[in-house]
């Protein structure tokens, strides 16, 4: 089977007036295609920063990431681009809905973007196997932190995409909610077969994943 | 078209209404105005589209000698001969000064007349061009003389002692004179009925015009030869200069109209251009987002230029559409003074129009949007991975660059765009360093103040750049209004009411020596007070020590452009002052060696000392004198003023008339005519008449110029909209901290209101002092009436100012207060 994300060697490093701050070290691990990953770790370990480079929104001081076979650390960002539009989805802390667009809307958008002529028409399938259905047309503004973040869900499995990247997904919800989310994440990762990458802080959220890396002052803790 | 569809959602969200607005009144300022101004040109350039009806035309204050036509005969050119001169008209008991055409036969050489059975239609099919003229026993009448003479076609006009039928109405003349005179009536005779009429006695202000066509060689050899008579009363028109005056007076009003307009279109840039920012700023995140979804750098510019070119190309076509309302508006404001059936707008006003929505897009908005695709993507991730976009100073320089290039192109003039916007710069910084003392001064006082005028005070220090920003905006409109409607309602009032009640309201002129003392006792008899009377002797001059004159001395003195009246007086006349010299009574010697007075702005346009010898031409005869005295006198009394004055006697055996001012009750004016059918060579000008005549065009057209300023005030408020909108986040927040501390709604409204008001305020406060001054230079200057303060300005400036600024403020911040403080502090997390 192909492996959906390999690393090798990753390395990230900032330089700042005084001395150089390792934000990754040596970073090496591989998932396989539909398989689930859980990073954990303090703030400040380097969650976010490892969760950006394996998404392709950022490229390593060193080392390299493969995206289902495709080494993206030597692309451009115009390339990289192209790589996230095939393999990548995303969901959000703080959801990542755009305000002036409807729930509807906000789902539509990224495969209107790829000219996907039945965009609309997947987009409400998404939004009802979500369970809002009845809340297409509502603006972010009028919807609950739960509601919204259901949107960005569906928003991010509208797209298919192989590997979902969640970065603290229940971070900005309530327990009870943010395990109703939680629920619907994993339910409809399994029906879609991606690979699912996300950044929490919560033990049992990780737990539900089948592999997890806790990451400490930019290492991998075994 | 995902571009058109992603438009629409981001204008339900509202995020591009100011765009949209801004650009809008861009477009509507500028098509307005270049559609009122393509119109006025067009109609215009049509009443004169032949110009002078003649290939050449010979324009004099005296008969042409006979050598003139045999020349022209020799020459094979056809000939017209024409006289012009200003006659009362009757019709029963109705009487009008009227400029008066007499015409042969061959009349006009070159174009044709435009004539109809039809008064006041615009309509095409009932004129008539015709290359006619009125035969002898009939007239045709002007436009303007139907309700002036209440007369109607096939009716009797007298003109002098001629009885002639009304046959025709004049629309248009070949060599048409514009329809702007105050003396706007005009009639066309037959030259044949002149000598019927007796209206022309020796002295007569008369204009006689040869008018000649032909092969171009000969009509130059003609020109050259006039040229070679160097007669002083003679001036030679080509169709070029005719036009070119012409031209060069429309174009100066195109120009000023377009630069008036420009100030609305920069305000609307500048809310262009803050709007455009904020709209960036709100698409920080989305654009991160659309590039963590794979959308590469140059999809998303696409996106965005698209979207912008979209909204552009529609604002536009609003722009335009409502451009087209206003000018509407404009036109039916100053129609009454233009010449009917006005031409509709050409192609140009809409390429103005288009050219500008489009730059304003190219320089105020995209700059502010170019960089956003350069977002990073790993913003959806991280919220403090910087952004850049372009600097302010290199929007700045993008906006001046695309407004200069905008305000040369209007102006037509690289030089008149320097000062305009050089001024303009300069009153900007005065009024912003103005404001900002204000501010500081405000600040100060402000520790004495409540809690509620600190916190605004503060607000407005705060954001001083915004603030003098508005400030700027709405304190120079406001000033231009309010000198406007102080022009308009009182200036003209005030300077009226400074005659004395009984201050001479009527000329009477065009008197010949044997009917002085008739008129002068018929008046008496009637309990009328004729003031002095003095004879008038038209002259040119045209040497000073023996030099003939230089073009500088033409060009700066308007006496000596045309022909002169000089007259004699006895006595020093009312208001007069000798300056330098001596009066006749102090002189020894004739009259004749007791030389001629002169009056202070001639003499200084001229350079004329004391005892400078000068000559003039008097009906081709050379009457030298040396200047005895500089003189000042007030123009504004109301009684004859003459640039040179005589010693009774020196001109008497020159041709002469006479001319004296009298008062007549506006209940007695019928008198009138009754002077006139006595002696229907005389003219009467009824100066209350032409202070009405006056007062109206300035009204029609400072109303137009109101309707252009109210246009420019409305971009004004959008600036102020867009400064609201980019500090709206902030202010919300403060609002929510405020409100989530326990402060009230009332509170925080009350904070609002106070800072709104107090913009408005002190911008009107600033527009006062400044609408005050530019009065003061205007009635020194150009009315010379005394001045005094107008506490209307005083009153109406800050507290409209304050009003309008505050309400508006307030109505675009009113969610900060009506929504919950949860909602928005969770909206802005």
């Amino acid at each position: 089977m192909t492996n959906a994300i390999v690393t090798n060697n990753l390395n990230e490093i900032v330089t700042t007036a005084e001395n150089e701050l390792k934000i990754l070290d040596d970073i090496n691990f591989s998932l396989t295609q539909g398989e689930s990953l859980a990073i954990v770790g303090p703030s400040g370990a380097g969650k976010s920063t490892l969760l950006g480079l394996l998404a392709g929104l950022d490229v390593p001081s060193s080392g390299e990431i493969y995206l289902s076979g495709k080494e993206i650390t030597q692309l451009d960002e115009e390339q990289r681009a192209a790589v996230r539009a095939e393999l990548v989805g995303f969901v959000f802390q703080t959801f990542q809905l755009l305000p002036s667009l409807t729930a509807l809307e906000n789902v539509a958008l990224p495969l209107e973007l790829r000219g996907d002529k039945t965009a609309e028409k997947q987009a409400r399938e998404y939004l009802e196997r979500v369970g809002l259905g009845e809340r297409l047309k509502h603006y972010p503004r009028t919807l609950s932190g739960g509601e919204q973040q259901r949107v960005a869900i569906a928003r991010a499995f509208a797209c298919k995409p192989k590997i979902l990247f969640a970065d603290e997904p229940t971070g900005n919800l309530d327990s009870v909610t943010g395990k109703k989310v939680s629920d619907l994440l994993f339910e409809i990762n399994q029906e879609s077969d991606a690979t699912l990458v996300l950044v929490t802080h919560e033990q049992r959220l990780a737990e539900r994943c089948q592999n997890i890396i806790r990451l400490d002052a930019g290492k991998i803790k075994v | 078209m995902l571009s058109w569809k992603l438009l629409k959602r981001d204008w339900k969200g509202g995020q591009l209404s100011l765009i949209a607005f801004s650009l809008v009144l861009a477009v509507a300022v500028v098509t307005s105005i270049a559609m009122v101004a393509d119109r006025v040109e067009k109609a215009l350039n049509r009443e004169t589209s032949s110009f002078l009806a003649a290939d050449l035309v010979i324009n004099s204050s005296k008969a042409f000698d006979a050598s003139y036509l045999q020349h022209a005969k020799a020459k094979n050119l056809q000939t017209a001969n024409i006289l012009q001169f200003s006659s009362m008209l009757f019709n029963g008991d109705e009487s009008n000064l009227a400029s008066v055409k007499a015409v042969e036969s061959s009349y006009p050489l070159r174009g044709q007349l435009t004539v109809s059975d039809v008064a006041f239609t615009a309509d095409e099919s009932d004129w008539e061009k015709t290359t006619e003229t009125p035969k002898p026993g009939e007239v045709w009448i002007g436009e303007r003389l139907i309700p002036l003479l209440n007369i109607k076609l096939g009716d009797e006009v007298e003109i002098g002692q001629a009885k002639l039928k009304a046959t025709k109405i004049v629309v248009a003349e070949p060599d048409g004179a514009t329809g702007f005179s105050a003396f706007g009536a005009r009639v066309l005779m037959n030259m044949a009925d002149i000598e019927t009429s007796q209206v022309i006695q020796p002295g007569s202000r008369v204009r006689y015009k040869l008018l000649l066509a032909g092969e171009e060689a000969d009509v130059n050899n003609f020109s050259q030869w006039v040229k070679d008579q160097n007669s002083p009363h003679e001036r030679i028109i080509t169709p070029r200069d005719s036009q070119e005056n012409l031209q060069s007076t429309l174009d100066r009003g195109r120009q000023f109209l377009l630069l008036a307009g420009s100030v609305g279109v920069m305000l609307a840039a500048i809310a262009l251009a803050l709007a455009s920012n904020r709209y960036a700023q709100r698409h920080i995140n989305q654009v991160a987002l659309l590039k963590s979804w794979g959308q590469s750098a140059k999809q998303v510019r696409r996106l965005y230029v698209l979207q912008c070119a979209l909204l552009a190309f529609i604002a536009t076509l609003i722009g335009l559409a409502i451009g087209w309302v206003i000018h509407e508006f404009l036109m039916r404001s100053v129609s009454e003074l233009l010449p009917q059936g006005i031409p509709k707008a050409g192609y140009k006003p809409l390429l103005t129009a288009f050219v500008t929505g489009m730059s304003c897009l190219l320089g105020f908005a995209l700059p502010a949007l170019w960089h956003l695709p350069t977002v990073s993507p790993l913003r959806v991730l991280r919220r403090d991975v910087e952004v850049s976009f372009s600097s302010y100073s290199t929007r700045f320089l993008i906006g001046f660059a695309i407004i200069f290039l905008l305000v040369v192109w209007y102006s037509e003039s690289l030089s008149l765009a320097i000062y305009f916007l050089g001024g303009l710069l300069l009153v900007s910084l005065v009024t912003g360093l103005f404001g900002y003392l204000l501010l500081a001064l405000g600040k100060r006082v402000a520790h004495w103040a409540g809690s509620s005028w600190k916190l605004a005070l503060a607000n407005l220090w705060r954001r001083r750049s915004q603030t003098l920003l508005q400030m700027v905006a709405f304190s120079s409109t406001i000033l231009l209004l309010l000198v406007m409607l102080t022009v308009r309602t009182s200036l003209l009032d005030d300077w009226s009411a400074k005659m004395p009640a009984d201050a001479p309201n009527h000329f009477v002129v065009n008197v010949a020596p044997y009917e002085v003392e008739p008129v002068n006792s018929l008046l008496k008899q009637e309990n009328f007070e004729p003031q002095s009377w003095y004879s008038l002797v038209r002259a040119r001059l045209t040497q000073i020590n023996g030099v003939d004159l230089t073009e500088e001395q033409q060009r700066n003195s308007e006496s000596v452009r045309r022909e002169v009246n000089l007259s004699t007086s006895t006595e020093l006349p009312i208001d007069n002052k000798v300056l330098q010299g001596k009066w006749w009574d102090e002189l020894s010697g004739t009259p004749e060696q007791q030389g001629v007075s002169v009056e202070e702005e001639v003499a200084k346009d001229l350079g004329l000392k004391l005892g400078d010898s000068i000559s003039f031409s008097v009906g081709g005869q050379v009457l030298q004198t040396s200047v005895s005295s500089i003189r000042s006198l007030k123009w504004e009394n109301m009684q004859p003023n003459f640039y040179f004055l005589f010693p009774k006697g020196v001109l008497k055996n020159y041709p002469n008339m006479s001319i004296t001012s009298v008062y007549i009750p506006r209940q007695k004016k019928t008198v009138v005519n009754d002077v006139l059918k006595l002696y229907p060579t005389i003219a009467v000008i009824d100066l209350d008449e032409i202070i009405n005549t006056i007062k109206k065009i300035i009204d029609k057209v400072s109303l137009g110029l109101e309707l252009i300023l109210l246009l420019v005030l409305v971009c004004g408020s959008v600036v102020m909209f867009a400064a609201i909108s980019s500090s709206f986040d902030e202010r919300q927040q403060e609002s929510a901290i405020l409100r989530t501390l326990g402060s009230s709604r009332n509170t925080i409204l009350s904070v609002l209101g106070i800072e709104f008001f107090l913009l408005g305020l002190l911008s009107g406060l600033i527009a006062a002092i400044g609408a005050e001054a530019v009065i003061y230079l205007l009635q020194t200057y150009m009315f010379q009436i005394p001045h005094d303060f107008h506490p209307s300005i005083w009153l109406l400036g800050p507290l409209g100012g304050a009003f309008l600024i505050g309400v508006l403020g307030l109505w675009r911040s009113r969610e900060i207060v009506t929504v919950p403080p949860l909602q928005s502090l969770r909206a802005l997390n």
